[in-house]
């Protein structure tokens, strides 16, 4: 099984009539994902790569009965377009803008709450279950399937991660990318508790960064819950305190967000840190095979 | 964006909250616009970025009218914790019976309003130790900060009924500067109680979150005024490059702001370390790639301080076979002196083509990303400068 995403789950496009949302549905046709619906408002009735295309997101559900929304709106539209999924019963939203306003995010975030949404972003790189389908940009190239449950702020870093998992011969049941800002829909937590019910994932992947508190929180329930073997990997050790490099979320504020609470909190938690990426697979290797013996 | 003081007391002015008289003087223009606009005692604070400029004499209180531009003088022009002071405040001085702490703030993804019993104590430290002396209120986007909210934490914190009134007054305003402005900090510290009851902000830390500026044209003004910075920093930006200067010796040319900070952890774990953040994902995504490269290329050879040089796209939503034919093109246009060692990885979309198009043009990469930043690493090393 996978988490958030199958071969069968209908998808819709909030957005494709843009260039980046037609190009990303036809990468997604490609690999295998259900794409069942458009939406861009004022261009209902058409077609494109083979798409219907509705006004409303509400529209494209009802004909259609898509489950997952992949919005590819600009960050000063993704609150409308959030809210507009809420609205029309979508329950699982991935959101790839980047820099989209502190406020809207947090106003979005309590909407989520109330509603049990899994957003997936914002400035989120997609899903992927590899083999099976895609909403974002993970393509074919970097990972295969596997029985790794993987989970990232970052997109490109995970790219990187999972090329040196594949190489040897490890892949992953899902690939969940939370997001690079320091406000996220899904957090790491939520992505372990899913990753631990599905009998497919045996072991997981957390690829965190400097800034927040999402590590801690995650160590925190895998300390008390965790019974699948993890591999986690922070970065932004070299970023000094106060500076913000990277990605928005990126930022040590005083005591809070530090790389060494991290690494403690997910070590006490038996969390196994990698310290370079090149370490990953042999973390996960070993560790697939003790949870086996 | 970050304001300076005075511009954050100018907004709380306009939300009515009382701030001291006060006057800015800039390096060009102060000569006699001190006299008679202030007088003794005041206060002179230079007007720069950095916190704690109070310890490192950033601030100078004036107790006779003659010693004022002495002080001006002194601080204008002066460098404080790295920041050249091109203005100072020169404000009436307030004789505060209580310095109090009041702040909004986003912690996670919440709002919290903090009140604290004594000012000038970093906000930061609520997190930690102090926590006592700290007030911190959840607030709800949708619904706003209470009046009772305030009035429970002023009580909480020992200050007497008769002044809760004007604590709600200054918190209303100071919640609708942070909601009204996309602000991701609004603080006051200290907040002066004087001998009467009123209240006078005396210092103003306010944050607008770059990722509103569309909405906030003053703000967007504001910041676009600034960052005039140097003419590279200037030439990055207007391609789109992200760029952060560190000042190591191993130049990082790469996209997607995760790997980059990984990779610039991993260049320190070899010891070494970058000379610059650089980011291209924006650069490339909105079709600058040939110049950015170029451009980028060109700074990273003429710093003499940099002595070798990776090159990573590790992609999935680029064209990597694009980005190679660009890289192929920069690289043969580079001047023939530089002979500075360029490591180049990629990998990802469409990573055979490119691997084709380097291979055909004689540039060397490498399959493993780690063997990439180890050998530039070594290499900057060794490489004499």
């Amino acid at each position: 099984m996978t988490i958030f995403l199958d071969a069968d789950t209908r998808v819709v496009v909030q957005g494709i009539s843009g260039a980046m949302g037609r190009f990303q549905t036809e990468e997604m046709q490609g690999y295998g994902t259900r794409v069942v619906a458009g939406v861009a408002p004022g261009r209902g009735g058409e077609v494109i790569s083979g798409v219907p295309v509705f006004n409303t997101v509400m529209g494209a559900v009802r004909e259609t009965g898509a489950e997952l929304s992949i919005v590819f709106v600009s960050a000063e539209r993704a609150k409308d377009a959030i809210y507009e999924a809420i609205d029309a019963g979508v329950r699982r939203i991935v959101c790839v803008a980047e820099f989209m306003p502190v406020h809207d995010e947090i106003e979005i975030k309590r909407r989520v709450r109330e509603t049990d949404t899994y957003l997936i972003g914002p400035n989120s790189s997609g899903l992927i279950s590899p083999g099976k389908s895609k909403a974002g940009f993970y393509s074919e190239e970097v990972c295969i399937p596997g029985d790794v449950g993987v989970m990232s702020k970052s997109g490109t870093l995970s790219y990187a991660a999972l090329l040196e998992m594949k190489r040897r011969g490890l892949g992953a049941t899902t690939v969940v990318g939370v997001g690079g800002d320091e406000i996220r829909g899904t957090t790491f937590r939520d992505c372990i508790e899913l990753f631990e019910a599905d009998p497919d994932t045996r072991a997981m992947l957390l690829i965190g960064e400097v800034g927040g508190r999402d590590e801690e929180e995650a160590a925190a329930w895998i300390r008390e819950h965790g019974s699948k073997p993890t591999v986690a990997f922070i970065s932004g050790r070299s970023i000094p305190p106060g500076r913000n490099i990277g990605h928005a979320g990126a930022m040590i504020v005083g005591a809070k967000g530090g790389y060494q609470a991290k690494v403690d909190a997910l070590r006490e938690a038996g969390v196994a840190v990698a310290e370079s990426i090149e370490d990953i697979p042999k973390l996960l290797g070993a560790q697939t095979v003790r949870s086996n013996s | 964006v970050l304001l300076l003081e005075h511009e954050g007391k100018g907004v709380l002015r306009e939300y009515g909250i009382p701030v001291p008289d006060g006057v800015v003087l800039s390096l060009r223009d102060w000569g006699e616009a001190v006299a008679g606009r202030i007088a003794a005692p005041c206060v002179v604070k230079a007007q720069i970025l950095a916190g704690g400029r109070g310890k490192a004499g950033g601030i100078r209180t004036v107790e006779k009218d003659d010693a004022l531009a002495d002080e001006v003088g002194a601080l204008l022009g002066a460098e404080i914790k790295g920041c050249l002071v091109e203005q100072v405040l020169v404000e009436e001085k307030v004789e505060a019976a209580h310095e109090r702490y009041m702040g909004v703030l986003v912690d996670g993804a919440e709002i919290v309003f903090v009140m604290g019993r004594q000012g000038g104590v970093e906000v930061e430290s609520y997190f930690g130790a102090g926590k006592d002396s700290f007030e911190v209120v959840s607030v709800d986007p949708l619904r706003g900060l209470f009046d009772f909210q305030v009035r429970g934490a002023s009580e909480r914190l020992g200050i007497p009924a008769a002044r809760w009134q004007g604590y709600v007054a200054v918190a209303r305003s100071l919640y609708r500067i942070f909601r009204e402005c996309d602000a991701t900090l609004v603080e006051i510290n200290p907040l002066a109680e004087c001998s009467d009851g009123s209240l006078v902000a005396l210092d103003a830390r306010v944050v607008i979150d770059d990722g509103a500026l569309f909405r906030q044209p003053r703000f967007a003004e504001l910041q676009s005024a600034r960052s005039g910075g140097s003419e590279l920093m200037t030439r990055m930006a207007s391609l789109d490059i992200q760029y952060v200067p560190i000042g190591g010796p191993v130049g990082l040319i790469s996209s997607g702001a995760g790997l980059g900070v990984a990779i610039m952890d991993w260049v320190e774990r070899e010891g070494s370390s970058i000379s610059a953040f650089i980011d291209l994902d924006y650069a490339v995504i909105h079709g600058n790639t040939d110049d950015a490269l170029k451009l980028v290329l060109e700074a990273l050879d003429s710093d003499p301080a940099v002595r070798s040089i990776i090159v990573n796209f590790t992609s999935c939503g680029l064209r990597l076979d694009q980005i190679a034919g660009s890289l192929v093109s920069v690289m043969r246009q580079r001047k023939a002196q530089a002979d500075k060692p360029v490591f180049i990885h990629m990998q990802g979309n469409r990573s055979n083509l490119a691997h084709e198009v380097l291979r055909e043009a004689g540039l060397e990469m490498y399959e493993f990303l780690g063997d990439a930043v180890r050998y530039a690493a070594r290499a900057a090393a060794t490489v004499p400068a």
